[in-house]
């Protein structure tokens, strides 16, 4: 079973409940990530220096390899803002759901 | 919704980010005592040398074990870069007292690690950190402690022999 966590124009998250993973949609691309992975990327995006991307003189794109796989993604300026949008509203959601649920785990002993 | 977050990712991010700081403090502290007992060592200062050799495993141990509990947290433990450490050095005194500031500056790292703790409720890491608050205790007591024998014994050279025959057994007893 899989839940949309978070979705921009072209880009979505979804959680899988079985395997603990997160399934990245991109363009009809798809990507299988752990969690650990889904930082891992996380970081590379955010790290990504955009004022050097425009200011050079080369063209306005970055290669990005995917964690623990061997795929890579070309991305524009634009697709980068969107992947970060995608990202920050993937971990708030997560961040969430995951106060929600301590909220909920108060309950489990039922006392 | 499965929460896959605290299932998989127990600490938090700003948590993760302090200790992989720390991890770089101990990786740099292992590196600086080893050019420590280096200096000691050409230089004749034998036992001085074997007390760095020891300061240096000792925080590269400090070093893993941060490494590890991040690891075992399932959050991204980062095997640090380390800069150049200071190899030059004007008297054995000097290197003693290099040694101390360094455990001073690792205290402060630590105690500031567990405010975070505390900051973020975090208690697991906070009781995790107690150990490396009491292993400080050690460390800058014994660094201190080599610091009084010149104090006790000066700087000539019967002194600086005196003070070799004695490193190696300042230790921390606790109570005593």
């Amino acid at each position: 079973m899989q839940e949309e966590i978070f979705k921009t124009k072209r880009a979505s998250i979804k959680q899988c409940e079985l395997t603990d993973s997160f399934l990245l949609t991109f363009e009809r691309e798809e990507f299988v990530f752990k969690l650990c992975d889904l930082f891992a990327f996380r970081k590379k995006i955010m790290a990504l220096d955009l004022i050097a991307l425009l200011e050079s003189s080369a063209p306005d794109v970055e290669i990005i390899h995917l964690p623990n796989c061997d795929r890579f993604l070309v991305l524009s300026l634009k697709e980068i803002l969107e992947f970060r949008e995608l990202l920050n509203g993937t971990f708030n959601t997560l961040a969430l759901n995951s106060a929600v649920r301590r909220i909920f785990r108060r309950n489990v002993f039922n006392f | 919704m499965k929460d896959v977050l605290r299932r998989h990712h127990v600490l938090k991010d700003e948590i993760v980010n302090i200790i992989n700081r720390q991890i770089k403090m101990e990786a740099h502290s292992s590196a600086a005592y080893l050019a420590m007992a280096a200096w000691c060592d050409v230089r004749g200062y034998d036992n001085s040398a074997e007390f760095f050799f020891r300061q240096s495993e000792e925080e590269r141990k400090h070093q893993l074990k941060l490494f590890h509990y991040l690891c075992d947290m399932e959050c991204d433990a980062i095997s640090p870069s380390i800069g150049d450490s200071q190899h030059e050095f004007g008297t054995l005194r000097e290197v003693f007292e290099k040694a101390l500031e360094h455990e001073i500056a690792v205290s402060d790292s630590i105690h500031e690690i567990v405010g975070e703790t505390r900051k973020y409720n975090d208690v697991a890491t906070e009781e995790f950190m107690k150990w490396f608050v009491q292993e400080q205790i050690e460390e800058e007591y014994v660094a201190r402690r080599a610091l009084e024998l010149f104090d006790l014994l000066g700087e000539d050279k019967i002194a600086l022999g005196m003070f070799e025959e004695r490193i190696l057994n300042v230790e921390y007893n606790g109570r005593d």
